[in-house]
């Protein structure tokens, strides 16, 4: 049974610029376009986030995430 | 208050190459599991949810929860893939239990090592695709970078890490999910086949495929299914930096950040003295040291000590891998939920000829990446 024990909102939303193609940036470089746009979007550092959930199809492991301070 | 967790339930395979498919080997521990909970995938009267931890380069298809949807009861339920080690699909499905959305969580890992002509070939795959992995990078020469870096920084030597994989043979002989386990001496270790220096091929974990699996549900199911409970006290993770040339490799960073965490929410302040058994994925001989230091069991520098005065043998003063470890065969993906479950067989006193006497606090430990990149931190106890 689903009990609530706590609210949860979103504070901060990014997205990339869609287009068929993006020669211009790497997997990583157009993650990190969405992630400076919620940040921006949410006035946040990255420093003020405690844990990332980051969903993906095998990208071989090409990520960055941040540490847990 | 934040609400209780418990373990209620759990199986593996025995760790040996096999002809069994993934899903057969995830059945026959979900099998087991249910059997003696007595609980069913009939909605309402058991099983709320499942995590499965798999991945899609060891099991060689996209989306590699797909086939073993079937012997978890997913159908019109929530499942959900970690897509690394198992023992964060524990922290996970804690995690799931603790929010409130579900009560009763199956969780499962499985990993047949034997399918590819080298292991070697799937671990360069998780390395960047154009800078590192033409250089050959994979998770066996990734850590002979770190042994030699961490031996060199710490004074560590190659007979110490040695002792590691004698213990370790030594428990495994007592488990009997244990295959691989031989009578070796150090120098049996330091003579074996070179691979990538310093790490023999003692000094590495033997191929093997397997699987397990453990039920969780909270407090008041969870006493209605068993007297025998084993509790999840703390639990945490910590990611480290991917390229390793952005990393201390004589470090762990990572494993120290998620053990703080965990120790903290357990109320732990001294490792050494309040935790009675630990049971650590050690894929190489060195990790054993390294990964002690991290968890705080001993001083920096201070883990190849605890190999030379017997501390972490069994019978000493903090039993590290009385199962025998990942050093006698545990797959990947696998390793790290297979330690949280031999935790709980030593706390519910169930270890059988393994079984460290009086075990009341425990501490699992799960790894992905190269080198420790990701640490997870599971504290257990009565």
């Amino acid at each position: 049974m689903v009990k609530k024990n706590r609210n949860v909102a979103i504070v901060g939303v990014g997205q990339t610029y869609h287009k068929r193609r993006r020669p211009d940036v790497t997997q990583v470089e157009l993650i990190n376009e969405a992630v400076r746009a919620a940040l921006k979007d949410a006035q946040l550092d990255i420093a003020d986030v405690d844990v990332v959930v980051h969903g993906n199809m095998e990208d071989g492991g090409n990520k960055k995430s941040v540490k847990r301070n | 208050m934040t609400k209780k967790v418990a373990i209620v339930a759990v199986a593996q395979t025995k760790y040996e190459e096999n002809y069994y498919r993934q899903s057969e080997l995830v059945y026959q521990c979900v099998e087991k599991v249910l059997d003696e909970t007595g609980l069913t995938f009939q909605e309402g009267k058991g099983i709320d949810a499942a995590v499965t931890a798999s991945d899609d380069f060891w099991d060689a298809r996209t989306i590699s929860d797909t086939p073993i949807g079937d012997v978890v009861g997913a159908h019109y339920r929530a499942e959900e893939k970690v897509a690394q080690d198992g023992a964060q699909a524990a922290f996970y499905a804690y995690m799931e239990i603790l929010s409130g959305h579900s009560d009763i969580v199956l969780v499962t890992a499985h990993c047949k090592e034997s399918q590819p002509v080298s292991r070697n070939i799937i671990t360069n795959a998780g390395f960047d695709p154009y800078f590192q992995r033409p250089l050959g990078l994979d998770h066996l020469v990734a850590a002979a970078l770190q042994a030699r870096r961490y031996m060199h920084t710490c004074g560590i030597t190659r007979e110490q890490c040695a002792k590691a994989v004698v213990k370790s043979h030594k428990n495994g002989k007592n488990n009997p999910y244990v295959t691989k386990a031989r009578n070796i001496t150090v120098e049996d270790v330091l003579n074996s086949k070179m691979l990538a220096s310093p790490i023999s091929e003692l000094d590495t974990h033997p191929v093997t495929d397997g699987a397990c699996a453990l039920i969780l549900a909270e407090e008041e199911k969870a006493k209605k299914i068993t007297d025998n409970l084993v509790w999840i006290k703390g639990a945490s993770d910590c990611y480290d930096a991917f390229y390793l040339g952005d990393r201390d490799l004589a470090n762990c960073d990572s494993l120290v950040s998620a053990a703080k965490r965990a120790y903290k929410m357990a109320g732990i302040k001294n490792p050494s003295k309040e935790i009675d058994v630990a049971e650590i994925s050690t894929r190489y001989s060195y990790q054993e040291p390294l990964w002690t230091e991290g968890l705080g069991f001993c001083d920096r520098g201070e883990g190849g000590k605890l190999l030379d005065e017997g501390i972490t043998e069994m019978g000493g003063e903090i039993p590290v891998n009385p199962s025998g470890g990942v050093l006698v065969g545990c797959p990947y993906i696998t390793a790290g939920l297979a330690r949280v479950v031999e935790i709980a067989l030593q706390l519910r006193g169930d270890a059988g000829a393994r079984q460290v006497s009086g075990a009341k606090v425990g501490l699992a430990h799960g790894t992905s990446g190269p080198c420790g990149q990701l640490h997870c931190v599971l504290i257990l106890g009565k």
